[in-house]
């Protein structure tokens, strides 16, 4: 008994002094970690809204409480703007948390994806990235083994841009991507899977569909507290407001 | 007790890697680029040396039934510890190394030079032999690490080599580490059955 209680108060102060450890090193690091994770939110962005200057983060609190935020990118074409926005899509499905940050334009056709963290078990979502990564022997054979970061231009993200939000998405075809010339694709508003990552490219349209409605109300709200700041809605004022 | 030769052996007498045979996973997974061979060495001489001396300095304390999971959390507070500074000061490497950095934490080599060494012997000697192993590990991964570079993308150091050579890709691949490490193990087999004849 006695050594019993002996060993549990020497693992108890070694974890206990273990986690004290960790706790200040997590401590000092945070700041520099966040920083980068920052940064490259702000690459992703940028990657996923091609030729449009990102602008302001906005953040929002939806009729529901939640909250929602989303990046609005601006572009002069023909002397007239043109905006497109970029969301965060989180997606939890069966053993399978998939992050991506998502371009659309104006009429909700998806300019960019990035899919840029995934946690899952060891053979389903992660193949969206090592398969089409550069990662990979076809990676290796086109010599560009050493760029891990760049995962924008995989076959798998390529084959979303031009795919129209406010229509169904559909999975055309299972397995291996289709040999199909890649104009069809955004003509059908379908995406090909990936053999062993099929659920997962699912959770990522199902993901799109409900991150777009949020998209969608949390341009409203923003808009509206704009033209309330504008004091252009009638019977509101700017000193009401405030 | 001569120091010297407690740190040497690990260089070549027990080298980890050619001798031991442990520490062969991320031998062949992240050899890809000298670089990242010398983050990867430094990285697990970190754990080692400090693994090494809390498991000298609490060997007393520590009774023999829970020995084993109190000295994979030391390893895993240092690995956690090494993970957390890459991650904030240098992304790049943290990024190339990969899975490779939290899986230290279960390498048979830090947890066997626990404890077959550091848990029976004094803080310095267990310091040594932490830095003589770090070390020899090191020189493995180095030379493994620039033979892939090297033939496998024309670099060294990220430097190109050769103008215009063509580089065989294999060897960035994991063939190309089996084989060179194989290779590497085939030497220091017959170097060694030599000096026993």
């Amino acid at each position: 008994m006695r050594n019993i209680i002996k060993s549990a108060v020497i693992i108890t102060l070694v974890v206990l002094f273990s986690f004290m450890i960790i706790f200040y090193a997590g401590r000092i690091t945070f700041p520099y970690i966040s920083m980068q994770e920052a940064d490259r939110q702000n690459k992703t962005v940028e990657s996923v809204l091609p030729e449009y200057t990102v602008s302001e983060k906005v953040s929002v609190t939806l009729d529901n409480g939640e909250k929602f935020s989303y990046w609005e990118g601006t572009k002069t074409v023909d002397g007239l703007e043109k905006k497109a926005f970029a969301f965060t899509s989180v997606i939890y499905g069966y053993n399978v948390d998939i992050k991506a940050i998502v371009g659309v334009d104006e009429e909700n056709m998806i300019l960019g994806i990035s899919i840029f963290q995934q946690t899952e078990t060891p053979g389903s979502a992660v193949r969206l990235i090592e398969m089409t990564g550069k990662e990979t022997t076809r990676g290796a054979i086109h010599g560009k083994i050493f760029s891990r970061d760049d995962v924008t231009g995989s076959l798998f993200h390529e084959q979303f841009r031009g795919i129209e939000l406010d229509k169904k998405i559909l999975i055309s075809d299972k397995g291996l991507r289709s040999q199909k010339p890649d104009n069809e694709i955004p003509y059908r508003n379908s995406i090909t899977t990936i053999t062993g990552a099929t659920m997962s490219a699912k959770y990522i349209i199902d993901g799109l569909e409900e991150n777009l409605n949020k998209l969608v109300k949390a341009r409203l709200i923003h808009e509206q507290d704009l033209l309330i700041k504008q004091n252009l809605v009638p019977g509101q004022n700017k000193e009401e407001i405030e | 007790m001569n120091y010297f030769n407690e740190f040497k052996k690990g260089i070549w007498q027990k080298n980890p890697v050619l001798v031991l045979n442990l520490g062969l996973c991320p031998a062949i997974a992240v050899t890809t680029s000298v670089i990242n061979s010398l983050w990867m060495a430094l990285a697990l001489t970190f754990v080692l040396v400090f693994s090494n001396m809390l498991v000298s300095l609490l060997k007393n304390f520590i009774p023999s039934s829970i020995r084993i999971p109190v000295y994979i959390t030391i390893i895993a507070t240092l690995v956690t510890v090494v993970e957390l500074v890459l991650n904030a000061f240098y992304p790049g490497i943290y990024k190339s190394l990969g899975i490779y950095v939290p899986l230290i934490t279960v390498n048979c080599l830090v947890l066997g030079r626990a404890e077959a060494f550091a848990s029976k012997n004094g803080i310095f000697i267990s310091v040594l032999d932490g830095l003589g192993i770090g070390a020899g590990f090191a020189l493995i991964l180095f030379f493994l690490g620039a033979l892939r570079e090297i033939l496998g993308a024309n670099t060294f150091f990220g430097y190109t080599v050769i103008k215009g050579m063509q580089p065989s890709s294999m060897m960035i691949l994991a063939p190309g580490a089996f084989f060179t490490l194989g290779i590497m193990l085939w030497g220091m087999n017959a170097i060694n059955s030599g000096k026993k004849d």
